[in-house]
């Protein structure tokens, strides 16, 4: 700070001076090359700059958005004190508001004797320099009197331009550091902070994997579930699901009904004794008794409760670590057991929670197979009655039809009964017609057996005719005693009426009369018969026994009795 | 006195004594006629009314036809139709006795034997007088029939 002693002194007096100003103006430059802070800064700046100008006192102020650094040297106390305190104040005063896109100015330099008095400042200053650092920092350098008591020369006040503008730059710089620096710092925030919003970020992608892989395991396993339909095979699968989601080599799911020996079970692993103890009865009264052993926890239809206590787990007819009871209604009851769990397969509440969506699946689709089971069992039952409501209904319309046959037969005989019935009681064409066949069947029957019998059809129907004579040649025969005539009627309608010389020879007496009066007669005499009635051919019969008797000239009157009587001949009475 | 008159006269029990009478009066003049169907046979003849070819047939089957509807009146046995065929079998006798009276034929009824009297107008009236019954027991008859007693039950048959 002194005046170099190599410098020849035999130069003028400006020139030196002006060789001391650029001396201290790169002192000033040196000592504020060093990086540092504005209050700093402002600390080596003033001893730097208060010796060549012969100052007593020094004052610096920087001014930011969120700073106050108030440095002095050679300052009273007092003076301290009030400038430290309206240091900002102090500071606005020479800073107008001025547009903030304003390129930073240089730095103003006031001096004057009217600073000495101003009462905002200290007493005696000589010279206030204020500086924009940039749009948000602002400085003002307060300089006290000098020494000499002098007022600035133009040589002085070219160097205190000149370490104004190295005090500036440097707190400019200063101002730039620190922002540099707190912009470091908020950057190494900002990292740390966007380091740990990665791990989060890489946490929460890891639980949104697990999340993700838990609703695909729930999807799948609710697709392959609801695919089955059989309640065992349910359960099979969703205990390989269990084994594979959590991490179990053994495990096994025992459903119990309200009757001993409804068991539906489940199992993996290597002792086939406990699936064995699992559906057996024991096994589901033990079952049974953890749901007891819940109370108030008991599991309803279709709930499931994870079984937290380590002695109802153990109390469990098969080994679990982890174990569930489960209700399909109120009264089928089951349980789930894991077993032997792999390393690191904790069961975070996450997993509880994943566990009891998995577990609501399945108890709605074993619910449903189960149901399903249920009505197909009904439909089967349904069925079966339904063949036999049919085989009935069968039945009844055969007996239906039955009874309609019966019916009309019942009906059919009744008409005919009672048609019988009235029948009897009113004459009938039929009954009498049955009469008439009756004596006819009973007549001829009886006349072909009996020796009485007679010829239902007389002979002389199918007899050849007789030879026949005319009425008047039999009577010439007559009267001229060349044949004989012979009445054949009976007796009775002989006396009534015959031809006169007549000889009655009725059929029926035909051997006697025959013997007493013709028995001698000539066999070649002509024998004239008569008697004939719609009832009887008397003269043909007659005419045939005698011819039979040897009598070769035997005639029939032709026409008869009538003939005769037409004739006019006489006959007697 | 009409009407006790007319009671008596249309009383089932004269009915029943009618029917038999009548069916009593058949079969003991059927029994002969059966035995000596040949004898019968000239008595149908001598009425001079069946054709020549008819009569011995006729004779056969006659007596049992009326030894039938006799023994059907005397069991009450289809009463009525009995009783029809044995009142037209008396409406022809009738009928023939009546025409050979007519003729003045000289024969007997030959009712029940093959010598009896001659027809007369008296034969007419008793043939007329069985016709009466025979048409009172077909009208009035309903007691002690074997009909009644064995199809009564079934004519109360309900449907």
């Amino acid at each position: 700070m002194t005046a170099n002693p190599g410098l020849p002194g035999d130069r003028e007096p400006g020139t030196g001076r002006r060789l001391f100003h650029l001396k201290t103006l790169f002192e000033a430059a040196t000592e504020l090359s060093a990086p540092a802070d504005a209050g700093t800064t402002l600390r080596r700046f003033l001893p730097v700059a208060m010796g060549p100008l012969g100052l007593t006192f020094g004052l610096g102020i920087v001014l930011g958005p969120d700073r106050l650094d108030v440095e002095s040297l050679g300052l009273m106390p007092a003076d301290r004190e009030r400038c430290q305190g309206a240091g900002a104040e102090l500071a606005d005063r020479f800073f107008p508001e001025e547009p903030q896109a304003a390129a930073p100015p240089r730095p103003t330099v006031l001096t004057g004797p009217h600073l000495a008095s101003d009462p905002h400042l200290p007493a005696g200053t000589s010279a206030v320099v204020a500086m924009r650092l940039d749009q948000d920092s602002r400085a003002v350098l307060v300089l006290g009197p000098r020494l000499t008591g002098e007022s600035y020369g133009q040589d002085e006040a070219e160097l205190l331009q000149g370490l104004a503008d190295i005090l500036s730059t440097a707190l400019k710089r200063a101002c730039a550091d620190e922002r540099v620096h707190t912009l470091n710092a908020s950057l190494s925030e900002n990292n740390d902070r966007l380091r740990q919003a990665l791990e989060h970020m890489e946490q929460a992608r890891d639980e949104l994997d697990r999340q993700a892989f838990r609703l695909r395991t729930l999807f799948e396993t609710s697709l392959e579930l609801s695919s089955l339909n059989d309640p065992r095979a349910i359960l099979d699968a969703f205990l390989l699901t269990l084994m594979g989601t959590f991490g179990f080599s053994r495990g096994w799911i025992s459903l119990h009904g309200p009757q001993a020996g409804q068991a539906d079970t489940a199992y993996r692993g290597p002792d086939p004794g406990e699936m064995a103890a699992v559906a057996s009865p024991d096994g589901r009264e033990k079952i049974l008794a953890r749901f007891v052993e819940l109370k108030d926890r008991m599991p309803r239809a279709n709930q499931a409760e994870l079984l937290d206590d380590a002695d109802a787990v153990a109390a469990l007819p098969a080994r679990a670590d982890l174990a569930v009871l489960f209700s399909l209604d109120q009264d089928w009851h089951g349980a789930i057991g894991l077993a032997d769990p792999l390393p690191d397969q904790g069961m975070d509440p996450q997993g509880v929670q994943f566990l009891r969506s998995l577990l609501g699946i399945f108890i709605v689709t074993l619910g449903n197979a189960w149901h399903g089971r249920q009505v197909s069992q009904l439909n089967t039952a349904l069925s079966a009655r339904n063949e036999e409501l049919q085989a009935t209904l069968d039945a009844l319309t055969s007996a239906r039809e039955e009874v309609t046959v019966q019916t009309e037969a019942r009906e059919r005989i009744v008409g005919l009964v009672r048609g019988e019935v009235a029948r009897a009681w009113r004459a009938s064409w039929f009954d009498a017609c049955m009469m008439i066949l009756a004596g006819v069947v009973l007549g001829a029957l009886f006349n072909s057996a009996s020796p009485g019998g007679i010829e239902l059809v007389p002979k002389s129907l199918f007899a050849p005719p007789p030879a026949l004579i005319a009425a008047d040649e039999a009577r010439r025969m007559a009267e001229a005693g060349e044949a004989v005539i012979i009445d054949a009627r009976p007796a009775d309608f002989h006396r009534q009426e015959a031809i006169p010389g007549s000889v009655n020879l009725p059929k029926e007496l035909f051997d006697f009369v025959y013997s007493m009066k013709l028995a001698t007669l000539d066999p070649e005499t002509p024998l004239l018969v008569y008697g004939r009635t719609i009832s009887r051919h008397y003269d043909a019969d007659v005419a045939r026994e005698l011819k039979l008797l040897g009598h070769g000239n035997v005639l029939v009157i032709d026409g008869g009795l009538k003939a005769w009587e037409r004739a006019g001949y006489e006959v007697i009475r | 006195m009409i009407e006790l008159l007319r009671r008596i006269l249309t009383h089932p029990w004269l009915a029943l004594a009618f029917r038999l009478y009548i069916g009593g009066l058949f079969v003991y003049a059927a029994m002969y006629k059966i035995n000596y169907a040949a004898e019968f046979s000239e008595t149908i003849a001598s009425y001079r009314l069946v054709p020549y070819w008819a009569v011995n047939a006729l004779a056969v089957f006659m007596p049992w036809t009326e030894i039938v509807c006799g023994a059907l009146l005397i069991l009450g046995v289809r009463v009525r139709s009995a009783a029809a065929v044995i009142a037209a079998l008396l409406a022809v006798f009738t009928v023939a006795i009546f025409v050979n009276l007519l003729w003045d034929a000289p024969i007997s009824c030959g009712c029940f034997k093959t010598i009896e009297d001659p027809i007369s107008w008296w034969t007419v009236l008793r043939d007329l007088a069985w016709i009466a019954m025979t048409l009172h027991v077909f009208r009035y008859d309903s007691v002690l029939q074997a009909d009644r007693l064995f199809l009564g039950k079934l004519g109360r048959i309900e449907s």
